[in-house]
């Protein structure tokens, strides 16, 4: 008897938990997805009331493209880089020691010539095997092949190689829409200061492109790149939008961010020791200009885009997730003196916490949960019927959060759905929430098995052919 | 029963959220439409008040009473605009007969505006930019309130008013919106300035005279914008240049500005004190010497070539890689620089390498 009423005791301490974590995210979910999308909504309305730049100012900027074993997707990425609609700007591909054709697929597309080019190492970084270069394109175009050393080493390399004040990064199976580079360096203008802006990733799945424009667009016919889709317009219009309102973002997408040269430099390039070296440069920028006391501010470009091919098979975007949750864990210990630290104000307070508590910990909190529920379900402590209530009706909160998101990213930037798209997105986005979100709490639980081999892997999934 | 009071949250919240997008969804429907009808409304307004004027006749009191009142509102100005659009495309001499001839609604209309959200004053002086509005008229109050706005916080609304100004081609005009811009506290990109400046049409000749008579008033940044926009824009301003080349007092931002000018524009009485910069450090800073080597590419002879050599072995990086460039866009050949290749200084001979490996595959892909 005396065991029982120890047990309900726990079982209550358990759920006034889980209900004050679930209060906590809840709250921000719907504050970042309100301000999310009246931010969005507000940015539509300036482009209406012409509160935005009527020419085009060039700032310039290198593209550096990280490429290994990309021979199937690199030419066209490239190709889609030549046809961006901005004058200043160069592309660098640094191919990190592939082991297919990545580099001569370049070389015999774009005529390449090999050059002995000195290059200027500001930050450490593996040494190039040769360097090629075309002149005849509409702007340079550099091909630098070094010795395999991670993405992080690669993208450093391209930093080095770069000749212009800010960098963009972005992942080799990529394609930045026409306007991105305009877009991009908008927070540069309207603002002092600026080191870093993010854009906005979309899956490319089943999007048809041409020279950068969307020529059609529709969800993706895979379910599991549809449920990506919801995922990412919650995940780009809810948390960055809020955290861009304190300056507290912590993480700018490896696939399309863009960053200061010099601050870059200063503060000591990407990590070769982390996975999410994406996340981590911009916690380290964070870190350095807060302790040096350097006036800063991190930008997110909501209408600057950069389509990706997300995965179609479980098995690639588990191994994606490990490695997202693994790049995330590490950058967190790495700078976990931010924690909840009074010298790095809101950043340390809100932004670290939220990831700490609501990504880092999120699936140990979520399957523990799930666990917790079975266990008082067996020992007859569960209110069964009010419990599957409150999760219904939390899925739906959730789900109506993820939809909001959804049509207020459609919306605000002018593409038409399908009303079969629309059923569609209605009906996927209970299952996310429900059934995807809690694989993937499983799929990163398990992240952490092995790590130390994975270190400088570049982490593959199957690529296709994009339609550009 | 707390966790039910909960559930009840969460259930309205859904429900708002719903109907957030609903409305949302009815409310961007119901602007496009009623942008669409009310610009072609305006649009037959306009014609027939062009009709009128074309058959020598003059606009109605009544006309400019109803665009006081319909181009208050924003979605009266953004069909205004829409239509105008159209209008002047058909017909732009009469369009700007037309526009002269309602110049004080927009006089009346400035002072509506300039109460209103920043957002909604901004599309006011683009209105005005866009048409070239302030181009044949000049009120002292319009002015006056569009200086004003260019101590506005909002960037736009700076830039659009900037941009109505210029339209004014007057350079007293353009000198003191840049003077106001210059003491405000807030930032606005010298990108913004510099290209923007190319707006101006006026008279550049009296605008570069009023701003060296001056010059001393304004910040360096804003000096250098300046400066920068003349070499930009090909305006030339030698011996004013050479004075601030000349000036040891004067900062290094504005000497950097003066000395690509003259890389720009060559002129022989600045090539003794652009030697003497790419030569010596004297204390300054190693910028100086690499702007300076650059500059080295518009001044060939011997001098300039021994010089260029002996900074290709320099230790700093950016002047190594300078002395390469202006090796290579001078036309130095293998021959030339044999005592680089045959030289010690490994890092001289890599950089000077690179550059005519690179000029020759250039110039055999202009061939091909």
């Amino acid at each position: 008897m005396m065991e029982m009423e120890t047990l309900k005791l726990i079982f209550d301490i358990i759920g006034t938990c889980f209900i004050v974590y679930l209060i906590g995210y809840s709250t921000f979910l719907f504050l970042s997805v309100v301000i999310g999308a009246t931010t969005l909504y507000k940015r539509k309305m300036q482009d209406r009331l012409m509160n935005k730049f009527s020419e085009n100012y060039f700032v310039p900027i290198t593209i550096v493209v990280p490429a290994y074993n990309e021979e199937v997707t690199v030419v066209q990425t490239v190709k889609s880089l030549l046809t961006l609609d901005y004058k200043l700007y160069e592309i660098v591909v640094v191919d990190d020691g592939s082991r297919d054709t990545t580099s001569q697929q370049l070389i015999d597309a774009y005529n390449m010539h090999p050059v002995r080019r000195p290059l200027h190492r500001s930050i450490e970084c593996q040494p190039e095997e040769f360097i090629y270069e075309s002149h005849e394109q509409k702007v340079p175009l550099t091909l630098i092949r070094k010795k395999n050393g991670g993405k992080a080493d690669a993208l450093n390399m391209g930093i080095n190689a770069a000749q212009y004040p800010y960098f963009i990064c972005m992942d080799a199976d990529s394609v930045l829409q026409y306007d991105s580079l305009h877009k991009l360096v908008v927070p540069v203008l309207e603002e002092e200061n600026v080191v870093a802006v993010g854009g906005t990733v979309r899956p490319s799945n089943d999007v048809e492109l041409y020279e950068g424009k969307v020529k059609k667009y529709r969800l993706p016919k895979n379910i599991l790149a549809c449920m990506q889709l919801l995922e990412y317009d919650r995940s780009f219009l809810a948390s960055r939008i809020l955290f861009d309102k304190f300056n507290g973002s912590l993480i700018i997408s490896g696939a399309f961010g863009m960053f200061k040269k010099e601050t870059v430099i200063a503060a000591g390039g990407y990590d070769h020791d982390t996975m999410g070296e994406d996340m981590e440069l911009v916690v380290k920028l964070h870190s350095y200009c807060l302790t040096n006391k350097i006036p800063y501010s991190i930008k997110y470009a909501t209408d600057a885009v950069c389509w990706t091919q997300v995965p179609e098979k479980l098995g690639d975007l588990k191994k994606q997730r490990k490695r997202w949750h693994l790049g995330l864990f590490q950058t967190m210990w790495k700078h976990r003196k931010m924690m909840a630290n009074p010298k790095y104000g809101a950043v340390g307070f809100v932004s670290y916490m939220y990831f700490l508590l609501y990504e880092l910990l999120s699936p140990f909190i979520e399957v523990f949960g799930v666990f917790t529920m079975v266990w008082a379900y067996f020992i007859d402590i569960l209110n069964l019927p009010f419990m599957l209530l409150f999760l219904l009706i939390y899925a739906s909160y959730n789900s109506i959060l993820t939809l909001t998101a959804f049509f207020s990213r459609i919306q605000t930037i002018d593409l038409t759905v399908k009303p079969k798209d629309c059923f569609k997105a209605i009906m996927l986005c209970f299952f996310e929430v429900t059934t995807l979100r809690f694989i993937m709490a499983f799929v990163r639980l398990t992240a952490f098995r092995g790590y130390k081999k994975k270190k400088l892997d570049w982490g593959r999934i199957e690529r296709k052919k994009m339609n550009i | 029963m707390k966790v039910e009071i909960m559930i009840y949250v969460y259930i309205a919240i859904c429900v708002s959220m719903i109907l957030y997008n609903i409305i949302y969804v009815f409310i961007l429907k119901h602007r496009e439409r009623s942008l669409i009808s009310g610009s072609k409304k305006f649009e037959d307004i306009v014609n027939r008040q062009i009709e009128i004027l074309k058959n020598g006749g003059e606009i109605s009191e009544k006309h400019k009473k109803y665009l006081c009142r319909v181009l208050d509102r924003t979605a009266g100005i953004t069909a205004f605009d829409k239509a105008l659009d159209n209008v002047f495309r058909k017909d732009p001499e009469f369009t700007e007969k037309y526009l002269l001839d309602t110049f004080s609604v927009f006089e009346y209309l400035t002072h509506r505006y300039i109460n209103k959200d920043t957002l909604k004053i901004a599309y006011f002086p683009y209105i005005l930019h866009k048409y070239k509005i302030l181009k044949h008229h000049e009120s002292e109050r319009l002015i006056t309130v569009l200086f004003d706005l260019l101590r506005s916080v909002n960037v736009y609304c700076r830039e659009n008013t900037l941009k109505a100004l210029y339209s004014m081609q007057k350079p007293d005009i353009v000198l003191k919106a840049l003077k106001i811009i210059d003491t405000n506290l807030t930032f606005h990109h010298s990108k913004l300035i510099c290209d923007g400046l190319m707006f101006y049409n006026g008279d550049i000749a009296a605008l570069k005279n009023k701003f060296f008579e001056s010059f001393n008033d304004y910040s360096v940044q804003m000096r250098v914008n300046i400066l920068n926009y003349f070499r930009f824009a090909n305006i030339r301003c030698d011996n004013e240049m050479l004075s601030i080349l000349k000036d040891e007092k004067e900062h290094k931002e504005i000497h950097f500005s003066a000395i690509r000018y003259f890389e720009k524009f060559p002129v022989q009485e600045a090539m003794p004190v652009i030697l003497n910069l790419a030569e010596n450090l004297e204390g300054r800073t190693w910028e100086y010497q690499t702007i300076a080597t650059s500059a080295l590419k518009s001044y060939p002879g011997d001098a300039t070539f021994r010089i260029l050599v002996k900074n290709l072995s320099s230790s700093n990086w950016h002047v190594r890689q300078n002395s390469a460039i202006s090796c290579e866009k001078l036309g130095y050949t293998y021959q030339d620089l044999i005592n680089v290749f045959d030289g010690p200084d490994r890092y001289a001979r890599e950089i000077m390498r690179y550059r005519l490996d690179r000029r020759n595959a250039e110039s055999e892909a202009v061939k091909a």
